[in-house]
C-alpha cells in the first residue's frame, strides 16, 4: 500500500507524481494545500517532521526528500527502471538531483513565488497568511516564509538565482548535444528530476530559455511532456484540491538555498 | 575516557587531529600501485569532502593513485586542473579516463563500480535513510561547518599571503559561487549574524545525529554505509568547534560513534595522508587533544 502526501502537480509535487505514474503505481493520494500552510498542521508534522511535501507512505515509514523518495521507488519497483543500467550513467542522473536540490529548486521557487504567486495575493489573503505563518512550528521554515513574505531581500537574491539557473540551462543544453536525455541514451529520474522545474523557464525566464539559446532544452520538455505516465501526473487531480488556472505557475518559498560553501 | 581540549584550535576540519591519539601504529601507507593507473584521485587533505572518496576507495579495498591540489594556494584553479574538473574543486576521481566528480555521488559510483565490501545497505529504506543523511550533511551541517572553519581557520592563513597575489588568484576561480566563498575569506567579510547562525546548525546537527544514533547503531541503521563515511566527514570536527554541544556527556553516543567510525582501518589510513596544511604552521600538535582509549 503506497499513499502520497502531495500539493499541485507542480515543482516537487509533480517529480513525485511522475515517478509514481512513470511506474504504473497505484497510491493513495493525500493532497496538501500548501497555500493554507497544510503541511504544518500536526496530521502532515506526524507523517514528516520537517513539514514539506512530498512524502510517500510505504510499509508504515515516511520516505521524504524528493530525489532519494525516487530512488527508493525505483529500488523498491525496479520496472520499468528509470535508472540507467551503467555506473557513469546512475553516477549523472544522481548529479542532477545534486544539481535540482542546490541550484535549480531554490532559484525557481525564489523567482517563480515574487513573480507569480506573491502578486496574486490580496490584501486580505496576505494577513491572513501573516497570521498563519506566525504559527508554523519550525523555526527555520517560519523564518523562511517571513522573509519570503516581506520581499526585503529579494532585488539581492533574485540576480544570484537568475546566474544559477542560467549555469544549470547551460549545463542541460551541453548534456543534451551528447544525449537525448539528460544522464544518457535512456529516460531516467534525471530527466523527472528536472522537468517540473525547468517546464516552467520559458515563461519564468524567456531572456534564459527560448527558441534561439535554448533549442535543445526546448524539444526535450516536449519530449518528457509526451510520455504517457508524465501526462497523467501532470493531469492528475487531486481530491479535494482547489487547482488554480495555471498550476505550472503556483509556488510556493521552496527549499533555501545553501548558505555558504 | 574521551579528552577533547576546548582550546581554539586554528585549524579548518579536524578528523585528523581528533582521531590523531588513536592511531596505534605509524602510517599505513595505500596500496598504491604504480603500474596500475586505473583510478586517480585529485583532493586535498583528508576530510570534508575530500575525505569521503578516499575512505570509501579504502573501504572497498581499491588502489589509487592520489594526486594532492594544494587548495591554500589555489591550485585547482590552475589551467592544468581545470582541464580535469572545469569547476575547479576537489575531489575528483578519474576512472579508466572517466571524470566523475560530486564527492556525495561520487561515493555512489565508487561502491558501484567497484567490487568488495558493499557501502549502501540493501533494504530500500535504510538505503533512504542513507541518502537522506547524505544530504543532510551536504546541505545543511557541511555548509555551515566550512563556514566557521573558513572564518576561523583560513582567514589568518589567508592574512599572512601578498594581497596582490590573493586578488589575482580571485579573479582566477572560474565560478561566481567559489568566487564569493573565497572572496569572503580572503576580506573577512564573515559577519557575527550568519557565524552564530551556523553555530545554531551545527547544534541542531548534533542534536539530530545524537538522536539518531541513540536509536541504531549507524546512521542509515544496522548497516555502516556511506552515510557514515558522508556525516563523518564533517561531524569529526564538532568536538573541536562546539565542544560545549558536543561532548561526552552532552551527546555520548555521537561521540562513540566518531570514535568507531574513525577506528576503522580504511578511515584511520585515510588520515594518514594529512600534510597538517591546516595546522598553523608555528604550532605543536595540540597537546589537549588525548584520548586514553588505547
Amino acid at each position: 500500500m503506497l499513499e502520497l502526501y502531495h500539493s499541485w502537480p507542480c515543482g516537487h509535487s509533480a517529480i513525485a507524481l511522475i515517478g509514481l505514474h512513470e511506474k504504473g503505481l497505484r497510491f493513495e493520494s493525500h493532497y496538501v494545500e500548501l497555500r493554507s500552510l497544510e503541511q504544518y498542521s500536526p496530521q502532515i508534522l506526524v507523517v514528516n517532521p520537517h513539514g514539506h511535501v512530498p512524502v510517500l507512505r510505504h510499509a508504515e515509514a515516511s520516505i521524504a526528500g524528493t530525489t532519494e523518495l525516487l530512488e527508493y521507488i525505483e529500488e523498491t519497483f525496479p520496472t520499468p527502471a528509470l535508472m540507467p543500467a551503467d555506473a557513469v550513467g546512475r553516477w549523472k542522473a544522481r548529479v542532477w538531483g545534486k544539481i535540482l536540490n542546490e541550484d535549480i529548486a531554490p532559484s525557481v521557487a525564489l523567482l517563480a513565488w515574487h513573480t507569480w504567486t506573491l502578486p496574486t495575493l490580496g490584501t486580505a489573503e496576505r494577513a491572513r497568511l501573516n497570521e498563519r505563518v506566525a504559527t508554523i512550528p519550525i523555526d527555520e521554515r517560519r523564518a523562511h516564509w517571513q522573509l519570503a513574505l516581506g520581499e526585503t531581500d529579494f532585488a539581492e537574491r533574485s540576480p544570484y538565482a537568475i546566474y544559477k539557473l542560467g549555469v544549470a540551462v547551460s549545463r542541460v543544453e551541453a548534456a543534451l548535444a551528447q544525449h537525448p536525455w539528460l544522464a544518457g541514451a535512456q529516460y531516467s529520474l534525471a530527466d523527472i528530476y528536472l522537468f517540473p522545474m525547468l517546464v516552467v523557464l520559458p515563461r519564468l525566464l524567456p531572456q534564459v530559455v527560448n527558441a534561439p539559446a535554448t533549442p535543445r532544452l526546448l524539444a526535450w520538455l516536449e519530449a518528457v511532456r509526451d510520455r504517457p505516465g508524465v501526462r497523467s501526473a501532470l493531469s492528475f487531480k487531486p481530491a479535494g484540491a482547489q487547482l488554480p488556472a495555471n498550476s505550472l505557475e503556483m509556488f510556493v518559498p521552496g527549499p533555501e538555498p545553501i548558505r555558504w560553501g | 575516557m574521551v579528552i577533547i581540549d576546548s582550546c581554539d584550535v586554528n585549524i579548518y576540519l579536524t578528523a585528523d587531529l581528533f582521531l590523531a591519539s588513536y592511531t596505534a601504529t605509524g602510517p599505513q601507507l595505500l596500496p598504491t600501485n604504480g603500474v596500475q593507473r586505473m583510478v586517480e584521485l585529485y583532493h586535498f587533505e583528508p576530510n570534508a569532502n575530500g575525505g569521503k572518496p578516499i575512505m570509501a576507495l579504502n573501504e572497498k579495498g581499491v588502489p589509487f593513485t592520489s594526486h594532492w591540489i594544494d587548495l591554500l594556494n589555489f591550485q585547482q584553479h590552475t589551467p592544468e586542473y581545470l582541464a580535469i574538473n572545469p569547476k575547479g574543486q576537489v575531489p575528483t576521481l578519474v576512472h579508466d579516463g572517466i571524470v566523475i566528480t560530486e564527492s556525495t555521488p561520487m561515493c555512489e559510483y565508487i561502491d558501484e563500480a567497484f567490487s568488495g565490501p558493499p557501502l549502501r545497505p540493501r533494504d530500500p529504506l535504510e538505503r533512504w535513510r542513507m541518502r537522506s543523511w547524505s544530504r543532510f550533511a551536504d546541505e545543511y551541517l557541511g555548509p555551515s561547518l566550512s563556514m566557521l572553519g573558513w572564518s576561523r581557520g583560513i582567514v589568518p592563513l589567508m592574512r599572512k599571503k601578498n594581497p596582490v597575489e590573493l586578488e589575482r588568484a580571485l579573479q582566477a576561480i572560474p565560478t561566481e559561487e567559489r568566487r564569493r566563498a573565497w572572496a569572503k575569506t580572503i576580506h573577512n567579510t564573515f559577519t557575527e549574524p550568519e557565524l552564530e547562525e551556523s553555530r545554531r546548525r551545527l547544534t541542531v546537527s548534533a542534536d539530530r545525529l545524537e538522536a539518531q544514533l541513540r536509536q541504531q547503531p549507524w546512521l542509515a541503521g544496522s548497516t555502516y554505509s556511506l552515510a557514515d563515511i558522508n556525516v563523518f566527514n564533517m561531524a569529526a570536527a564538532l568536538p573541536h568547534f562546539m565542544p560545549a554541544i558536543v561532548n561526552e556527556k552532552a551527546t555520548p553516543h555521537l561521540l562513540e560513534w566518531l570514535l568507531r567510525v574513525g577506528s576503522r582501518p580504511a578511515i584511520r589510513a585515510a588520515l594518514t595522508l594529512s600534510r597538517n596544511s591546516l595546522r598553523p604552521p608555528d604550532s605543536a600538535p595540540p597537546a589537549g587533544v588525548t584520548g586514553g582509549a588505547r
